[in-house]
């Protein structure tokens, strides 16, 4: 089964989103970068879903982490926050596979653009 | 009265705090109404106390923006002709009665440090919105299982309420630019993601409305802040 980690510090919005990918994903959840390097470490991941605003280090800070290691710059990212359109950033330097905007995802398309950032790479 | 650069600031500080909770609305929402989902009894029963949660918590910080649009029209002296001597434990006991079933429904336990009756010069709908506002951001970044504590104390010529949370701790860096800025503008915090900052803005607003003024201090875990307002001589005798 495809493993996915959420990154997200919001529990509520990262428990819906679990949800949603249950039926069909593996699913862990880290609420910080340092818990989502932790769980990295002991696990592999199929695919990264990332929120952008997390406590302390963001989650522009994490990508520059990941691409900084040769095993986790393979993984997948699919970049999931409601600050998105704020953002000029070439997403393809840190290995982000989609973007997706918080304020308009419902189930469908998150389940698509998960299955399209997994195959992507 | 507001600069336009803080009006603009206020307004965009608004905007982000709004966002969070109202994607949270529509995803609860949405998954209640998915049928495909199959959640369980029980899980539609999580969904619809966080619903009520998070709307509520919305609703205070529409109230919030409400009074701050409200502070930047009015003169600080409106205010000051409504000040009378108020008990500040009894209002803290009230607001912790009022949002102790949200503390309850998130798995957290509301604490009152109380001593010997506090009294300020004061308005007692700013006091308590002044710690509906603290509380409630106090609630927000707490741990579950953990414990928000308010307390008072009596210091020369004023009366201290203090409200901590054992979330995330200020970084020093944050503390200095916010003990700065906190009466200016809303100042965001790091490790309380998705705060703008617009709640302690508020809440700092409003304590100057009063005479009074919201400061932050630094505890080896979590964060304190704590409101002073004048104390009140007039009952001194009586209590």
């Amino acid at each position: 089964m495809i493993r996915v980690l959420i990154v997200d510090d919001d529990a509520w919005q990262a428990d819906c989103l679990t949800r949603w990918l249950s039926d069909k994903f593996s699913v862990d959840l880290a609420i910080s970068a340092q818990q989502a390097l932790d769980k990295l470490d002991q696990k592999r991941f199929n695919l990264i879903v990332l929120d952008l605003f997390l406590g302390h280090a963001n989650g522009v800070q994490l990508l520059n982490t990941l691409a900084s290691h040769n095993d986790l710059s393979k993984i997948p990212v699919l970049v999931c926050s409601n600050l998105v359109p704020s953002y000029r950033i070439d997403w393809r330097n840190y290995g982000v596979m989609g973007v997706v905007d918080k304020t308009t995802l419902d189930r469908t398309s998150f389940l698509k653009a998960v299955r399209n950032a997994t195959l992507a790479k | 009265m507001k600069t336009n650069g803080e009006t603009v600031s206020l307004l965009a500080a608004a905007a982000h705090e709004l966002k969070a909770p109202l994607v949270l609305m529509r995803w609860l929402a949405l998954s209640l109404g998915d049928s495909n989902l199959n959640l369980s009894e029980q899980e539609k029963q999580d969904y619809l106390d966080r619903l009520a949660t998070v709307a509520d918590r919305t609703l205070r910080l529409t109230t919030q923006l409400t009074i701050g649009s409200r502070l930047s029209q009015t003169n600080q002296l409106d205010f000051m002709h409504t000040l009378e001597p108020v008990n500040v434990n009894l209002l803290c006991e009230m607001a912790l009665h009022e949002l102790n079933p949200i503390a309850n429904r998130q798995g957290q336990r509301l604490r009152f440090i109380k001593r010997r009756n506090q009294i300020a010069l004061a308005n007692r709908d700013i006091v308590h919105d002044i710690l509906i506002n603290l509380i409630d951001n106090a609630l927000r970044y707490s741990p579950k299982n953990s414990y928000v504590d308010v307390s008072t104390q009596s210091k020369v010529g004023h009366i201290r309420m203090g409200v901590q949370n054992l979330g995330p701790s200020v970084a020093l860096e944050d503390l200095r630019v916010l003990r700065s800025t906190i009466g200016h503008q809303p100042q965001p915090i790091s490790g309380y993601s998705g705060s703008s900052g617009l709640g302690l803005y508020v809440a700092s607003q409003l304590a100057e409305s009063i005479g009074g003024n919201l400061s932050l201090g630094r505890p080896k875990e979590g964060a304190l802040f704590f409101v002073d307002l004048i104390r009140s001589h007039q009952l001194k005798m009586i209590l």
